[in-house]
């Protein structure tokens, strides 16, 4: 196998633009899924498992809709589970194949104790050129780092102390852009800095404004990808609220599926903090992002957050069971806690005033200095 | 009797009794075990959970330990359900009375169950002396345990046939026109209240039921061979590895595919099952139970399946 062929893969938030730039350097035409709307999801729901959680339903859509773009071969991540995510791939091809569309899949299974197979697997993917794909893949986490980083130090966090609404956003779309049309780590570093400026310059913030720390946590899915989670940063921005995010595409793909790569000397993952913080509750990781949800509620009061939201799409399994704690360890720590469900429906201003009301309540908390009785 | 007892009850009975405990049972399922259980969970987690905690809960204040056994993995690779692995820690924090967990995980710690079984006879009993006679004899029992399944007792026959004294009374297929497969988790499958039974109702209907544990281990291993990927789970792996085996070998003239609701890995395994039974044109149920009891319900679906079945193989005109 060499380099060959209009490769895809799924959406999840800033993730397109690594997954783009490693396939790029690696020799590959790449086709990036359009962007999530309506239509993806509607395709994605109707033709998978009922019972199957949000996020696999947009991968199907993604995936449908790429192949009518011109792709013919999809590239997935595998998984050891425990959570479902491991077996997307398989199923994905089951459905495909059963609606007529015959892409190749290219599902690399993580290392599992077959560091050799898994090497292979490489191998395979850049066309047996071993020496291209190390540096591939770091080229392209620094591209993904440069994303995120402009979202959560600038997007999350200034959002709420702008004057105009939405000037943050506009500024960082075109960001993204840029980065994605960048070449070479020295335009990359160039780019963060002229950002940087002009976020100051051309963004009047209003720094005496009382604003309210929130931490989003949860499914890795739905807390990245803007259109499943229903803006919720944007909406928590407007409604005077700081957001932390308790993972981003750069650690998912630095932590989890290359760690060997990224590993620090002597410096622990964002993610084995978390689950150290989770010991009291919890002995023992359960898949995705369960226990780290639980290890964020303490490290949230620990930043002195005012309050911590948890997304999950429905019937996430590891978060069903994270939720189970969940009320408990917020009670313990004395920080309001709500749980957002997502699933393939939207209802606008349901969601609205949910989040306004639990807005209300962290005013509320922080006013009287402690939290009351319900959570 | 809840979740992991359905398949390990006669192997935890004989070792706790070996090691001088009583075993105290929780009660059978009932609509109260539920209601109890499901203020203990959230709502969305899996109906076995519910009916676990609810168990659990039953046992508070007649027992010094409640045991509910971890089996994050059995063999290098497999692992278990989510819900399954944090089982023990959320009961933790809901029951007063102290838990013991073993602790199986292969893949981690290289903890196997006897490592595990090691730990809680010493939290016990205090020293090693008894620990080897009694993980023998309850390997033993629970291989004898095996062995009815795989002469086609289902699993309450079985611990009848072991504990109460009941006789062997092999389920052949024989004169039966409609033989059907069963593939479930025991826990669903097997529960007295939640699944109304559906098994004893479809033998008393005549018809020839063969369920997933009655197939060996040598059977769903060399299903192992013919996928490209094998699920990592481990009690899905044996599922599917068994609906593999009953639908391409053609022994049975239908399959149902039995779950509960919001159960998260039958999503994958029965589209799988799905898949593989519209290529070998094999009729296929899903069944799927939830807290509520609709008994009606449930011998309609029935009596419509084995009429199909019977349509299909031209014995009902």
């Amino acid at each position: 196998m060499s380099p060959q062929g209009r490769i895809t893969f799924p959406h999840m938030g800033n993730l397109w633009v690594g997954t783009k730039c490693v396939f790029e350097e690696l020799g590959y035409e790449v086709v990036v899924p359009p962007p999530i709307t309506q239509r993806t999801i509607a395709l994605g729901s109707n033709d998978a498992p009922e019972e199957m959680c949000v996020p696999f339903k947009y991968v199907l859509g993604n995936f449908i809709e790429a192949i009518e773009k011109g792709a013919d071969t999809i590239f997935m991540s595998g998984g050891i589970g425990p959570c479902r995510f491991g077996l997307y791939g398989v199923t994905a091809e089951l459905i495909l194949k059963r609606l007529g569309y015959n892409p190749r899949f290219v599902i690399v299974e993580p290392p599992a104790g077959r560091i050799l197979a898994f090497f292979w697997q490489l191998m395979k993917i850049s066309g047996y050129k071993p020496k291209k794909i190390v540096p591939a893949i770091r080229y392209a986490a620094a591209k993904l780092e440069a994303a995120d980083w402009a979202e959560e130090e600038f997007v999350l966090k200034r959002r709420p102390y702008q004057k105009q609404p939405r000037q943050v956003d506009k500024l960082y779309k075109r960001f993204l852009k840029r980065i994605d049309d960048a070449d070479g780590y020295d335009a990359i570093t160039k780019l963060k800095v002229d950002f940087a400026e002009q976020m100051e310059a051309e963004v009047p913030v209003d720094p005496e404004k009382p604003v309210l720390n929130v931490m989003l946590t949860g499914e890795i899915f739905v807390l990245l990808e803007q259109y499943s989670n229903m803006d919720l940063a944007r909406r928590l921005g407007e409604l005077d609220c700081a957001c932390f995010r308790s993972s981003s595409a750069t650690e998912w793909l630095q932590e989890r599926i290359m760690p060997f790569l990224f590993r620090k000397k002597g410096e622990k993952f964002h993610f084995q903090v978390a689950i150290e913080k989770a010991e009291p509750w919890l002995k023992t990781p359960f898949g995705g992002e369960g226990i780290e949800t639980v290890g964020y509620v303490v490290i949230a009061k620990e930043r002195g957050c005012d309050g911590v939201i948890q997304v999950m799409p429905f019937t996430c399994m590891p978060e069903v069971t994270a939720k189970d704690v969940l009320p408990k360890v917020a009670r313990e720590m004395e920080i309001p806690f709500y749980s957002f469900i997502f699933d393939e429906h939207t209802a606008e201003a349901g969601f609205q005033t949910r989040v306004e009301s639990f807005v209300a309540r962290m005013w509320d908390v922080r006013k009287r200095g402690r939290v009351g009785s319900g959570v | 009797m809840a979740l992991e007892s359905w398949n390990y009850f006669p192997l935890f009975k004989e070792f706790y009794e070996r090691l001088g405990c009583k075993v105290v049972q929780s009660r059978p399922t009932n609509k109260r075990t539920i209601e109890v259980g499901g203020n203990l969970v959230v709502d969305e987690t899996c109906l076995p959970c519910k009916v676990a905690a609810g168990a659990a809960a039953s046992l508070e204040g007649k027992v010094d330990y409640i045991l509910l056994h971890r089996f994050v993995s059995l063999r290098p690779y497999f692992t278990n359900c989510p819900k399954y692995i944090a089982f023990p820690d959320v009961m933790r924090l809901n029951l007063k009375t102290p838990i013991l967990s073993p602790w199986v995980d292969y893949r981690r710690n290289k903890k196997g169950l006897k490592e595990a079984l090691l730990e809680t006879a010493l939290v016990i009993t205090g020293d090693e002396k008894t620990f080897g006679l009694a993980y023998r004899a309850a390997l033993r029992i629970q291989q004898r345990f095996t062995k009815l399944l795989h002469r086609q007792h289902t699993t309450p026959e079985a611990f009848d046939i072991l504990f109460k004294g009941a006789e062997e009374k092999p389920h052949r297929a024989g004169l039966e026109q409609v033989k059907v497969g069963v593939v479930g988790h025991p826990y669903i499958m097997h529960d007295p209240y939640t699944s109304l039974q559906f098994i004893k109702k479809l033998r008393e209907m005549g018809v020839y039921t063969i369920t997933n544990e009655m197939i060996p281990e040598r059977v769903v291993r060399r299903f192992e061979r013919s996928v490209n990927k094998i699920p990592f789970w481990e009690h899905e792996r044996k599922l599917m590895g068994a609906a593999f085996f009953l639908i391409q070998s053609g022994k049975v003239d239908g399959v149902i595919n039995v779950s509960s609701f919001s159960c998260g890995t039958n999503s994958v395994t029965g589209e799988f099952i799905t898949h593989w039974a519209s290529e070998h044109k094999v009729p296929l149920l899903h069944l799927a139970f939830d807290e509520h009891t609709a008994e009606a319900g449930i011998m309609t679906r029935l009596e419509a399946f084995v009429n199909l079945i019977k349509w299909k193989k031209g014995q009902l005109l």
